[in-house]
């Protein structure tokens, strides 16, 4: 080879120190090596917010628990709520939009890399903050020293009367940060898959994982910032004494409501496209078949964007809107259902007749259909008004979300990450570890939360921290050994993540025989990515490139 | 923010390397920058003060690279990836009458208009029930179209026997949309599925689907909406399903049967 | 076993040719997310337009029809709006390669600017001491300042950007190929026009 210049990334890892290494990975504009970085923070702060998790469940064993007390359950609550959203898996989405989205396109890396590299920092630094509030949150009161406003922080429980002390602050600056670098990546998501594309893929010839991407992208663009909005005015609030949220001088308590999930339900959909990106991947490639209905499976993402931004107040049918706004948002909302069902469908369809191979992406991608199927529909229930009126705001809610949120998301993102860690660390994840790990994520997780259905129907609320009915008891010692169990599920996760790294099977530069340009590069992809800039004529470049007598392009 | 790599940047001779973005400190500077400008407001103005200079300095940096051009660098090349393998593999080409891959079946459908036709013959067969039960039982013509009204109206199910019999414009609104809609998407279904089901496809669409559903609706009833389940005749919503049902059936297989776009006999 | 790679450039057809360069692209999702922000913010002024505190006498709080005024104002918008024009003079003089017109008319953009960031600053320093309206009075306030202190905020940001733009320009440090005038006149565009927006509602139909 000829002579080079000072190459950045040393080539041998053993011989350099470990102070090195770790300084190349923090000043990296690689889009892989953030991909990484963004996936190592979301397991940073899936431990704190699991051990949160846990203590929920642990004061909640028995009636007049004693593990914590009222005011410290609040926090955990609150902090459980907001790191699991905005910190666990929204690097998570960072992370696989990162890594594999350029890989798939043909580029050699984002269009903005630097810009790429200051967004994973403000959201990971806004973690920081958040979690530094328990240090400084103090203030001159000696008040509750972590947020304890609930993940979504009505006012006036954020007001300076109710919420003395600076927790809430930390709350506002930490998600505001984290924010403001989602709207980074997802700047630079919309740059690079509008202009960097390679040769021949016309928007229409994109695998549905960009596709994917590329809406929920232009979702973030335009539901980040009224959220930004609101922080703002509750910081005004807080600080020069504004009254955007105070009723009492003419303020309104309602306008945060409707900014906040304006901003709320647009976001569980952001973080839902990024899961069915990936199920969109793996459940083709190990089915052995094309997707089915491509064409119907990129409307009915676009639907789902659409219609995201208008169903946000079915968060508020308790508050006591109209009958017209209640009819008008329980009607929207019952509209999701359509082109989700459509991609459920498309998916089950997919695999009809196809030579599935159950290997730990695929098993992940099947647990996944089966949660996020019973999630969606205990979500059609809450759509109706009358039935919301009994279920808000009880354990039943609380099992839905956790139903679609982690049984849907989460179990994506899980096949996500056996999926493509041969391709970011050229080695294999265990399977056989893999399997005993779904065994014990999966039935942890029923566990967990098909008690909360059956408790909230018998009436217990959401966030109280301690109950005295007896009949209750049952269910959640039932929900409480599933978190266990859970638990160690996602231990084992990432144990065999780290010890992979070492001592997993060397991968190859394809191991799963799929179609994608990602597996037309070596494993781990060398920082350019690909020497040459490929052209491809399908959707599925290396599906033409392995059966030249039936390419995919004579068909589409 | 101005700042790109795009890879037409080069000529396509990428023999000692490849121009890639050089690593560098200033994202991480400025963004630590702006965390303890955000963090003196609650702190204290010193870190505010800390954070400034530390954002200006990030900047400048990032300025400077962009400006001079000394962002990128020349990164050598690496092993190549293995080449793609042929599938062993051959894939089977298409013939009619076997299954296989890329065949598309059925061979012959029924065209959507025959849904969309049987869903608004259907529907009107269906209303024609419904309305007729409202007169017969005596609790008025409009009495089932509040209900379907109530459905997403919550203050329905607290009404009286004589506001239920009376004519509302909103769940009247209401319900003609809900209907409309209903009626017609599922007899696209129909249209669609019909076909594909073994032997009498009325029979299927006409009884089996209606006991199906107005089953899972009973059921569901109980826990949905309990009060509106109270107000509901459940045999005569039986038979208007059936109405529907039976209806868009017969439309649906009367109509001609068309090939399948793109396959070629 | 027979091996294929992916043709590398060959004689096919590229790319659909996107309209805009990546650079472009980028600053039209992020002007995208600043619209969104702006509607939050317009809409948010709005709601609480006209609204009273309750228990207020009225003509004892300040309002939009007794503290604004528009004499200031109408110099401040008119200084902005012809920015606009002066930034598309200045591009289409460097389009033509004629440096010193292009330098002339860009330094002329940021001087109008910064006469609306400085004439803003006079505004509310009239406002806070004549008719003591802070963020804390009432919701006019509050939502008065935020509304246009977030506007006169990208004025600034545009301001301060163009000004190095300009520095580097004048030293001759970018190339005649380099998008940064280009891209930012997009923004500074985008700002007047929600400029436009802005002063239509609170100082005319809201006054
Ligand atoms: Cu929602």
């Amino acid at each position: 080879m000829a002579s080079i210049d000072t190459p950045s990334t040393p080539k041998d890892s053993t011989t350099v120190p470990l102070i090195t290494r770790l300084h190349g990975w923090v000043i990296s504009v690689d889009h892989k090596r953030i991909g990484i970085m963004y996936l190592l923070m979301s397991f940073l702060f899936l431990i704190l917010g699991g051990v949160q998790g846990l203590f929920i469940r642990m004061q909640l064993w028995g009636p007049n628990g004693t593990v914590v007390d009222a005011d410290t359950y609040n926090q955990l609550f609150t902090m459980h709520g907001t790191t699991m959203i905005f910190f666990v898996l929204m690097p998570m989405l960072g992370g696989f939009a990162n890594f594999v989205v350029p890989l798939m396109i043909g580029a050699r890396d984002v269009a903005f890399p630097r810009l790429n590299a200051m967004g994973f920092w403000l959201s990971f630094f806004g973690g920081c903050v958040l979690y530094y509030s328990h240090l400084g949150a103090e203030g001159l009161y000696g008040a509750a020293s972590a947020p304890d406003i609930g993940w979504f922080a009505y006012a006036p429980l954020t007001s300076p009367a109710f919420s003395r002390g600076n927790a809430t602050d930390y709350w506002i600056l930490g998600t505001t940060l984290t924010g403001v670098g989602a709207i980074s990546l997802a700047v630079n998501m919309v740059a690079t898959i509008f202009t960097m594309r390679a040769p021949g893929m016309r928007l229409t010839k994109m695998p549905l994982y960009v596709l994917l991407f590329l809406v929920d992208a232009i979702l973030i663009l335009l539901v980040f910032p009224p959220f930004a909005a609101a922080q703002f005015m509750l910081l005004l609030d807080r600080f020069l004494g504004a009254h955007f949220f105070d009723p009492q001088v003419g303020g309104s308590a309602l306008l945060w409501q409707h900014l906040f999930w304006f901003f709320g339900h647009p976001e569980v959909y952001i973080l839902a496209l990024p899961a069915f990106a990936v199920i969109s991947e793996v459940i083709p490639v190990f089915s052995r078949k094309v997707i089915f209905g491509y064409l119907s499976m990129a409307a009915a993402t676009i639907a789902i964007g659409f219609i995201s931004c208008g169903v946000w107040a079915h968060h508020m049918f308790t508050v006591g809107l109209s009958d017209t706004l209640d009819t008008f948002f329980a009607g929207a909302t019952m509209l999701v259902a359509i082109p989700t069902g459509i991609k459920i469908f498309n998916w089950v369809a997919t695999m009809y007749g196809g030579r599935l191979r159950l290997q730990t992406p695929m098993l992940y991608a099947l647990g996944f259909l089966t949660l996020f199927l019973f999630g969606g529909l205990t979500g059609i229930m809450l759509a109706s008004p009358p039935f919301d009126w009994q279920a808000s705001d009880s354990a039943f809610l609380v099992g839905h979300f956790h139903y679609t949120l982690v049984g849907g998301i989460l179990f994506a993102f899980l096949a996500g990450f056996y999926y493509w860690y041969p391709k970011m660390f050229g080695r294999m994840m265990s399977e056989r570890l893999g399997i005993i790990q779904f065994a014990f994520t999966y039935i942890g997780f029923n566990a967990l939360f098909i008690p909360m259905h059956i408790v909230g129907m018998l009436g217990m609320p959401r966030r109280i921290y301690t109950y005295t009915d007896p009949s209750w008891t049952i269910w959640n010692q039932i929900s409480t050994i599933g978190a266990f169990m859970m638990a160690i599920g996602l231990l084992l996760f990432l144990y065999n993540f780290f010890s992979s790294l070492r001592h997993g099977k060397i991968a190859g530069d394809d191991p799963w025989d799929a179609w994608t340009l990602e597996w037309n590069t070596t494993s781990p992809p060398p920082c350019y990515n690909f020497k040459e800039i490929p052209t491809v004529r399908s959707r599925r470049p290396l599906w033409d490139l392995k059966h030249p007598d039936d390419p995919d392009w004579k068909h589409e | 923010m101005n700042e790109q790599y795009q890879h037409d940047q080069q000529p396509s001779t990428p023999q000692q390397g490849i121009l890639m973005p050089r690593p560098t400190a200033a994202p991480l500077v400025l963004a630590f920058g702006v965390m303890l400008i955000a963090c003196g407001l609650v702190l204290n103005y010193a870190f505010s003060a800390v954070g400034l200079v530390l954002v200006l300095g990030g900047l400048a940096r990032w300025i400077y690279i962009l400006a001079s051009g000394t962002g990128e660098e020349l990164v050598p090349l690496e092993r190549e990836p293995a080449p793609v393998k042929i599938s062993r593999v051959q894939v089977e080409p298409l013939r009619p009458g076997m299954a296989g891959h890329r065949m598309k079946i059925p061979l012959e459908v029924h065209p959507y208009s025959a849904g969309l036709k049987g869903g608004i013959i259907g529907g009107i067969a269906m209303a024609v029930t419904a309305l007729a039960y409202g007169l017969i039982s005596g609790r008025g013509l409009w009495y089932p179209v509040n209900l379907l009204g109530g459905m997403v109206v919550p203050s329905v199910v607290h009404w009286t026997p004589a506001e239920l019999a009376q004519f509302h414009f909103m769940e009247f609104a209401i319900g003609t949309v809900i209907f409309g809609f209903t009626a017609i998407a599922v007899g696209l279904m129909f249209g669609i599925l019909l076909p594909t089901m073994p032997r009498w496809p009325i029979l299927w669409g006409g009884i089996v689907a209606p006991v199906l559903w107005t089953g899972a609706i009973y059921s569901f009833m109980g826990i949905l909406n309990p009060a509106l389940g109270e107000h509901i005749d459940w045999e005569w919503f039986f038979v208007s399903q059936f109405a529907y049902g039976i209806t868009v059936g017969i439309v649906v297989v009367r109509t001609e049967k068309i090939p399948v776009s793109g396959i070629k006999k | 076993m027979s091996t294929a790679a992916l043709a590398s450039d060959a004689n096919h057809a590229p790319t659909e040719p996107s309209r805009f360069t990546t650079r472009e692209t980028g600053l039209l999702a992020f002007l995208c997310t600043e619209g969104s922000l702006f509607t939050t913010l317009i809409i948010t002024y709005i709601i609480f337009l006209g609204e009273k505190m309750p228990g207020e006498i009225p003509g004892e709080m300040p309002t939009p029809s007794n503290s604004l005024d528009l004499g200031l104002v109408i110099i401040n918008s008119i200084c902005l709006l012809s920015s606009s024009l002066t930034i598309y003079f200045a591009l289409s003089a460097r389009k033509r390669g004629a440096h010193g017109l292009y330098l002339v008319w860009f330094g002329l953009t940021i001087l109008l600017g910064l006469e609306f960031v400085v004439g803003t600053g006079y505004e509310w320093y009239d406002l806070m001491t004549k008719y003591h309206l802070f963020p804390s009075t009432n919701t006019f306030g509050s939502t008065f300042y935020l509304l246009i202190g977030f506007h006169c905020l990208h004025v600034l940001i545009g301001v301060v950007t163009m000004s190095i733009i300009w520095a580097f320009d004048a030293l001759r440090w970018l190339t005649p190929k380099c998008e940064a005038p280009e891209i930012v006149s997009w923004y500074w565009h985008f700002v007047d026009g929600v400029w436009v927006v802005i002063f239509t509602l609170v100082y005319i139909v809201g006054r």
